[in-house]
C-alpha cells in the first residue's frame, strides 16, 4: 500500500507542478485552488503515463529506476514551482464574480442537494466497483487487457498490438492502461484498486472540475445545479464505476473549455491558461480515439472563430503558439504510437471508396441514427423525468445571458462540440459493422463523453439564479441594454 | 405600478420554480439511480469475477508468451464472444487465437460433459483439466 501511495503522490506531484507552473495566478488558497487540484490529479495521470510510455520504448520494463527518474522529475518540477513563486513578480488573484456572492434564501437547499446527491453517486459507483472490481465490458476486453500484457508481458509487452486481437481495438491510445499497469509497476503485483481508483479520481475530478470552475465563472448556485445535472443520469454512475476511457476523456475535454474560458475571460496579454488546454486536448487525443477527433475539432474552432473577434494578427500567433507548446511533446507521443505500434483502425481499414459512398448516399442510414439519437436524448443515461423538456424549459423560465467575454469561448465550445458530434455521426453513417449493433453498443456512451461540456455550456448560457433574482432590476434599466455595458457585471 | 409589481412577482415565482424543479429532479434522479444499483447490497462476487477465477490454475501452466487456439461450447454469439474475451483477459499476456488451429488449445465449456464430442470433432486430446469447463488441450 506505501508503493500504491507512492505511485499516486508521484503523478500528483507531476501535475500539481505543471499546473501551478502554468497557472497565471499566483497563491495556494484561492477560489480557483479546486479547479487547479482536479486538473493537478488528472493531468498527473497524463503525464506519468507518457513517462511509463518513453521508458517502456527506451529501456522496457520498469523497475527502480523508472521509479527514481519519475520522482527525480517530480521533485525537479516541484523546485521549478518554488523558484517561479520566489522570484516572479505577485500577480492578481482570481476573482469570483460579485453576483456569486451574494446570497439566495435556497442557495444552503441548493448546496444541500448537490453535496448529497455526489456523495451518494460517488458512495454507489464505489459499491459498484467493489463488487465489480475488474470493472466492464471494455475494461476487460480493451483497457485493463491492455494494462495486464504491459505488466505481465516484460520485453513482449507489444504483444499487445497483435493482429489476432484486433476485436480489442489495438489502434486505441494507451492512458488509461499504462496508468494501470504504471501502478501495478509500483506495487509489484496486480491489484485491482488501481484501476478502481483511477476511475473513481476521474469521476471525482469531473465533478469537481465542473462545479468549481462555474463557481468561479458564474456563481456557487449556478455551479451546484450543474453538479445536479451532470449525476442525474444512471449512466454517469453506472460508467464511473466500469473503469472505461469514456469519463476520463469527457474530463479532458471539459478542462480544455474551460481552460479557454478562463483564458478569455480572466486573461489579458497572458496565454499561459492555453499551454495547460494544449496539455488536456493532447491528454483527450491520448485517452480514446474520439479524443483525436476532439482535438481537431478545436484547433479548428478555436483557431477559425479567432480572428473573427481579435483579428489575425499577433495575439493569434502568440495563442497558437502557447496551445502547441502544451500539445506537442503529447502529440509527439502519440504519433509515434500511431505510426510505430498501433495497427490501423478497423474503421478505416476496411473501407474502399465504392462502399464508404454508397453508405454515405443510404438515406435510411441517417434515419436510422437520428431516430436512435433521438430514442437515446429522450432517456439519456435515465431520469425520473424527462430530461429534454426540463432542460428546454429551464432558460426559458429563468433567462439567457452571454455576456461579451464570454462570446469567444462559448462559440469555440459550441462549433468544438457540433464537429465531434458531427464527426460521431459520419463514423455511424460509415461503419463497416452492423450500424443497429454499433448503435446500440457505443451511442449512450459517445453523448456521456460530450455530457461534462455540454453541461457546462449549459449552465454558463443560462442566466444564474442570482442574476434571475437580485440582479433583474439592474439589468432592466435602460443603460444595461448595452452588451458592451453587460460585460462588465458579474 | 401594480400591474409592474405582478409581472415582477410572477417571473420571480417562475424562476424560483425552474430552479427548484431542475435541482429536486435531478437530485431525486440521483436517489433513485443510487437506490436501482443497491449500494448497501450484501457483498458477493460477481459473475465475472467467478467466471475469471475458473482460469486461475491454467495461467499458472500456461507458457509465459506466445499463441494458443481457443475452443468453446457457449451460444450464442454474442455469449460465446464475451466468454473469449473474458479467456484473453484472464490469461493475457498469451495471445488466445479464437480457432482451434494451433498446437495448444483452451477450452472453455459450460457443459464439461458435453466437451467430449466436440474434441472429438476437433482431433483434439485434453492434456490436463482444470475443473469447472476449463481444459488444457492439445492437437492430435
Amino acid at each position: 500500500m506505501p508503493r500504491l501511495l507512492l505511485s499516486v503522490l508521484i503523478a500528483g506531484f507531476l501535475g500539481t507542478g505543471l499546473v501551478f507552473l502554468f497557472w497565471p495566478f499566483r497563491g495556494w488558497l484561492k477560489v480557483d485552488l479546486w479547479i487547479k487540484l482536479s486538473l493537478s490529479v488528472a493531468l498527473g495521470y497524463g503525464i506519468s503515463s507518457c513517462v511509463f510510455f518513453v521508458w517502456l520504448m527506451a529501456f522496457g520494463a520498469p523497475g527502480i529506476g523508472f521509479m527514481l527518474t519519475e520522482g527525480a522529475l517530480a521533485i525537479l518540477l516541484v523546485a521549478a514551482l518554488f523558484y517561479r513563486f520566489r522570484h516572479s513578480p505577485p500577480s492578481r488573484s482570481l476573482e469570483l464574480p460579485t453576483q456569486s456572492q451574494q446570497k439566495l434564501k435556497f442557495s444552503r437547499l441548493l448546496s444541500l442537494l448537490f453535496y448529497a446527491g455526489a456523495i451518494s453517486a460517488l458512495v454507489t459507483s464505489i459499491s459498484m466497483l467493489i463488487r465489480s472490481p475488474d470493472g466492464h465490458y471494455d475494461a476487460i476486453a480493451i483497457w485493463n487487457m491492455r494494462a495486464r500484457f504491459i505488466f505481465r508481458g516484460g520485453t513482449r509487452w507489444t504483444d499487445a498490438f497483435s493482429s489476432i486481437l484486433s476485436w480489442s481495438h489495438p489502434d486505441y491510445p494507451l492512458l488509461l492502461p499504462l496508468s494501470v499497469a504504471r501502478g501495478w509497476s509500483y506495487v509489484g503485483y496486480e491489484t485491482l484498486f488501481v484501476p478502481g481508483t483511477i476511475a473513481i479520481t476521474f469521476m471525482l475530478a469531473t465533478i469537481i472540475m465542473l462545479v468549481s470552475s462555474l463557481s468561479v465563472l458564474r456563481s456557487k448556485t449556478q455551479g451546484y445545479l450543474a453538479g445536479l445535472v451532470f449525476l442525474a443520469p444512471a449512466l454517469v454512475i453506472r460508467t464511473g464505476s466500469s473503469e472505461y476511457a469514456d469519463i476520463p476523456l469527457g474530463f479532458f475535454m471539459l478542462a480544455t473549455i474551460i481552460l479557454f474560458y478562463l483564458q478569455d475571460t480572466t486573461q489579458e496579454g497572458n496565454s499561459a491558461f492555453l499551454i495547460l488546454a494544449g496539455l488536456t486536448a493532447g491528454f483527450a487525443a491520448w485517452t480514446k480515439n474520439e479524443g483525436l477527433l476532439f482535438l481537431v475539432s478545436i484547433v479548428i474552432a478555436r483557431f477559425v472563430i479567432f480572428p473573427f473577434a481579435h483579428g489575425l494578427g499577433r495575439l493569434w500567433i502568440e495563442q497558437l503558439l502557447f496551445f502547441l507548446l502544451g500539445l506537442i511533446p503529447i502529440l509527439l507521443i502519440l504519433v509515434y504510437f500511431k505510426f510505430k505500434l498501433a495497427p490501423a483502425n478497423e474503421l478505416v481499414a476496411s473501407r474502399d471508396f465504392q462502399s464508404t459512398l454508397k453508405q454515405l448516399l443510404t438515406l435510411s442510414r441517417y434515419t436510422t441514427i437520428l431516430a436512435a439519437l433521438k430514442k437515446e436524448m429522450l432517456v439519456f443515461g435515465g431520469w425520473i423525468v424527462n430530461p429534454i423538456y426540463l432542460l428546454i424549459m429551464y432558460p426559458i423560465c429563468v433567462g439567457v445571458r452571454l455576456e461579451v467575454k464570454n462570446r469567444l469561448p462559448t462559440a469555440t465550445a459550441i462549433v468544438a462540440i457540433s464537429l465531434v458530434s458531427s464527426g460521431y455521426f459520419f463514423v455511424y453513417v460509415t461503419t463497416p459493422h452492423d450500424l443497429n449493433w454499433h448503435l446500440e453498443s457505443s451511442l449512450n456512451r459517445l453523448l456521456l463523453q460530450l455530457w461534462p461540456t455540454f453541461v457546462f455550456i449549459y449552465f454558463m448560457i443560462a442566466r444564474t439564479p442570482e442574476e434571475a433574482l437580485l440582479g433583474s432590476e439592474l439589468e432592466a434599466s435602460p443603460e444595461r441594454e448595452n452588451p458592451s455595458e453587460l460585460a462588465s457585471v458579474g | 405600478m401594480i400591474q409592474e409589481e405582478r409581472l415582477k412577482n410572477s417571473y420571480f415565482t417562475r424562476v424560483k420554480a425552474a430552479v427548484l424543479v431542475l435541482s429536486l429532479a435531478a437530485f431525486f434522479s440521483i436517489a433513485v439511480n443510487c437506490y436501482k444499483f443497491h449500494p448497501f447490497a450484501r457483498y458477493s462476487d460477481s459473475a465475472t469475477t467467478l467466471y475469471l477465477r475458473r482460469f486461475e490454475g491454467l495461467r499458472t501452466i500456461l507458457p509465459q508468451h506466445g499463441t494458443v487456439g481457443y475452443i468453446s461450447d457457449e451460444e450464442p454469439a454474442a455469449e460465446e464472444a464475451w466468454g473469449y474475451h473474458q479467456t484473453q483477459y484472464a490469461l493475457s499476456p498469451v495471445i488466445i487465437d479464437k480457432t482451434p488451429d494451433r498446437e495448444t488449445v483452451i477450452g472453455n465449456f459450460r457443459n464439461p460433459a458435453a466437451a467430449q464430442e466436440v474434441l472429438r470433432e476437433g482431433h483434439l486430446t485434453i492434456v490436463r483439466d482444470m475443473g469447472n469447463g476449463v481444459l488444457l488441450l492439445r492437437k492430435r
